[in-house]
């Protein structure tokens, strides 16, 4: 009886999935009339605050063109994406990738989110010859992945420019070139803790500071015991590094506990959101990262229309919070796909791959120009200020923009202060 | 009733009708693989279904034959990725070579192992060989060659094209299946199943344990290797976590429990099973690996010998039977 039982409940799951998954092909097979884009995204897993509102935005776009179709092999069409869950895991990220091109037959492809899951969906891309927007990935760690590229344009910051930016961070917080300042490096040796640490040991080097050099360690270590030891050894001045959130939590609550005294501390990738930021406790504010979006940048879309602090009540009103960073490149990196189309006015893939290289628009995170080339990768740099966790007067954590050395356009917010993550105060 | 059912002769379908029938299905795959009848999805779907029947069949022999339970054989899997990748974007040289080497450093590594892990039995092999794999992913982590965690690509031009990789994998696939039915039907085999049944009772009767589970050991790290290059090649980049993952020996799991553990045709099942499956719950992001998980424990429940298992009880048959007769002829 039992047996039947189960056979009769897991006959069940199959076939429901089954007619589900059936009846989800009909609506995209529905369309002569849709342009289809494929999108592959870390909604669950390490990453899955990066995926955050990939939903929301596909849904602002897809409504968006659904009530303004654009023309496209003389026809007025509307936009399917197909989103597929990468679980932050590389294999899967291939895998969604080649599913997209074989069995959705999608006329473009989306490589978003970190290196992780741009450069393994951006390779296939390359492969099976489907025009590529790579966005919200730096430009090195993907440019150094392949000899050539036919297919791929990325849309974001070069390292050199990240450095630039961390570097201007430092000397508001009274850290100058040449000072021989002592660097303390926490770098994971994954992607992107690999390319940083290289081009940065180099960069900082050359600008006279003094590099401790921890060593690379695997991400999601837990004892950081002989970093702390290392940098309370040396005296560190200041922190630089990209992390992980749980990486860089394990390793600043080991570097406070083992007493370093840290004048200024610069961290990409795990303070881009609020909940990372808070999670650290009293220790959050003071902390310096780069900002590539924020609510008061002066950007509207070509596309919609909408600006910047327009967007982010658009998101708040539905999410409850502030729009975060990769979100809004979630919504650019669709808009360059609409744009992409609408310039085409085809969907012949090498005719859409051309059109995006001509693109010259402006996009909620900036304007792109994708006239610039690092080895075989034609990119377009998005833009980067820098930007420091405080509190207000409520001790709600806000996200200032203290510095825009980089890009003047942008306003900033405030003032570089002095926070509890300055643990050695100079005032 | 029950009793009625155990009396019934068991049918063993392995005589010349069987056999023709394995040849005719895999020359229509071969021929729908080169002749290019298939699309490119249904291929892709063909090479996915190959290499995890391969990879396995590998598992099955091990934990399923053997008594071997690895929770490690994703050691063989990485090893293969990166002499691939390391093969053609390292050292220049052609995508054959790069599997044979995948082959020859995997047989290298099991044989240095096998001194290491067979002293240990049952749970504490598991454990062990789980430990081995994530010390090597450690190891790719931060080896500066292999460029640490930023992982390598397969460097090759031109691509091969997606009918060549079906056809490779294909071969891959039914040397692995041969192998199996083979080895099992041999004196070999039957010491296998003996000493999965009660080791002591095997070593005291005359099978030698060691040579044995070497064997054994050395061919499941080859199969797996071979197959994963081949996977790698389709997936054209090769990360530490990607090849080294514990999710590869889950995938096994999964497909040789569904497919019923101990049989050479339950991996078979257990990877159509899998990778339609995988296919259909891409559609439901963040519920995949929750169905996938209820599915197992339904199954590991209620079937606990798996589809095919369950179903050679039930129907009295067996295909690619380990048993060298059959109670249906002799009766």
């Amino acid at each position: 009886m039992k047996k039947v039982l189960a056979a009769i409940l897991a006959a069940a799951i199959v076939l429901g999935l089954c007619s589900c998954a059936g009846e989800a092909g009909k609506e995209n097979s529905s369309g002569a009339d849709t342009i289809k884009i494929g999108y592959v995204n870390p909604t669950t897993g390490a990453l899955a605050g990066n995926g955050e509102g990939c939903e929301w935005a596909v849904k602002q776009i897809t409504d968006y063109v659904k009530e303004h179709p654009i023309t496209v092999d003389g026809k007025e069409k509307t936009i399917d994406v197909k989103v597929y869950d990468s679980k932050s895991d590389q294999n899967t990220c291939t895998e969604m990738a080649q599913k997209l091109i074989e069995e959705d037959n999608i006329d473009l492809m989306i490589a978003i989110q970190t290196p992780n899951t741009v450069i393994p969906v951006a390779q296939v891309a390359e492969r099976y010859g489907v025009p590529c927007i790579a966005t919200q990935s730096p430009v090195d760690p993907l440019a150094n992945s392949l000899d050539e590229f036919n297919w791929t344009y990325d849309f974001f910051y070069t390292l050199d420019e990240v450095y630039e930016s961390q570097r201007a961070l430092w000397e508001k917080a009274g850290y100058a070139r040449g000072s021989k300042a002592k660097v303390g490096l926490l770098f994971a040796n994954d992607t992107d803790g690999t390319s940083w640490h290289d081009l940065f040991t180099k960069r900082l080097a050359e600008d006279g500071y003094t590099v401790v050099d921890p060593g690379q360690y695997p991400s999601k270590t837990t004892d950081f015991t002989n970093v702390a030891n290392k940098f309370k050894e040396e005296k560190i001045d200041l922190i630089a590094g990209t992390n992980i959130p749980p990486d860089f939590m394990n390793a600043y609550n080991a570097v406070i506990e083992a007493g370093v005294k840290i004048g200024c501390i610069t961290m990409g990738k795990c303070c881009l959101l609020q909940s990372d930021v808070e999670a650290l406790g009293d220790l959050a504010d003071g902390i310096m990262t780069q900002v590539w979006w924020a609510p008061s940048n002066p950007f509207k879309s070509d596309l919609t229309g909408l600006d910047c602090k327009k967007i982010n009540e658009l998101y708040k009103k539905d999410n409850g919070r502030v729009m975060p960073q990769p979100t809004a490149f979630a919504y650019a990196g669709l808009e360059l796909a609409v744009q992409a189309f609408k310039e085409a006015a085809t969907t012949d893939k090498k005719a859409v791959y051309d059109a995006i290289g001509k693109l010259k628009c402006q996009t909620i995170v900036g304007a792109v120009d994708y006239s610039k080339k690092q080895k075989g990768l034609p990119y377009s740099s998005s833009v980067l200020t820098g930007g420091q966790w405080q509190r207000d007067k409520n001790g709600e954590l806000n996200l200032v923009i203290i510095d825009n050395s980089l890009y003047p356009e942008i306003p900033l917010t405030g003032k570089y202060q002095e926070g509890n993550a300055t643990t050695n105060k100079k005032s | 009733m029950s009793d009625k059912r155990l009396q019934r002769p068991v049918r063993v379908l392995d005589s010349l009708p069987m056999l023709i029938v394995c040849i005719a299905v895999v020359s229509v795959l071969y021929a729908v693989c080169l002749l290019r009848i298939a699309s490119n999805n249904a291929m892709r779907y063909m090479i996915q279904i190959f290499l995890y029947i391969t990879m396995g069949q590998m598992w099955n022999l091990l934990s399923g034959f053997a008594g071997m339970t690895s929770l490690g054989q994703q050691l063989y899997i990485g090893l293969a990725g990166y002499s691939v990748a390391i093969a053609t974007a390292k050292l220049h040289l052609t995508l054959g070579v790069g599997l044979v080497m995948s082959v020859a450093v995997s047989v290298v590594v099991a044989l240095v192992l096998s001194l290491l892990l067979f002293r240990m039995e049952g749970m504490y092999f598991s454990i062990a060989t789980w430990v081995v794999a994530e010390a090597f992913e450690k190891l790719f982590l931060s080896w500066k060659y292999v460029e640490q965690g930023s992982g390598l690509t397969i460097r090759v031009v031109p691509y091969p094209k997606i009918e060549e990789i079906c056809a490779v994998s294909l071969t891959v696939c039914v040397m692995s299946i041969a192998v199996v039915y083979l080895l099992l039907r041999t004196r070999t085999g039957l010491g296998l199943t003996a000493m999965r049944d009660n080791l002591t009772a095997a070593s005291a009767v005359g099978v030698n344990v060691f040579n044995h589970k070497l064997l054994v050991y050395v061919i499941a790290a080859a199969f797996t290797a071979v197959s994963a290059g081949i996977f790698f090649v389709n997936k054209g980049i090769v990360y530490p976590e990607s090849g080294f993952g514990i999710s590869w020996t889950v995938s096994m799991i999964f497909i040789v429990t569904i497919g019923g553990s101990g049989t050479v045709s339950g991996p078979i099942t257990g990877a159509v099973i899998y990778v339609f499956l995988q296919e259909l719950l891409a559609h439901y992001p963040g519920w995949s690996n929750i169905i996938l998980g209820a599915i197992t424990i339904l199954v590991i429940f209620f079937l606990p010998k798996g589809i095919m298992g369950t179903l050679q009880e039930k129907l009295r048959f067996e295909i690619f039977s380990a048993k060298r007769f059959s109670f249906a002829k002799h009766k």
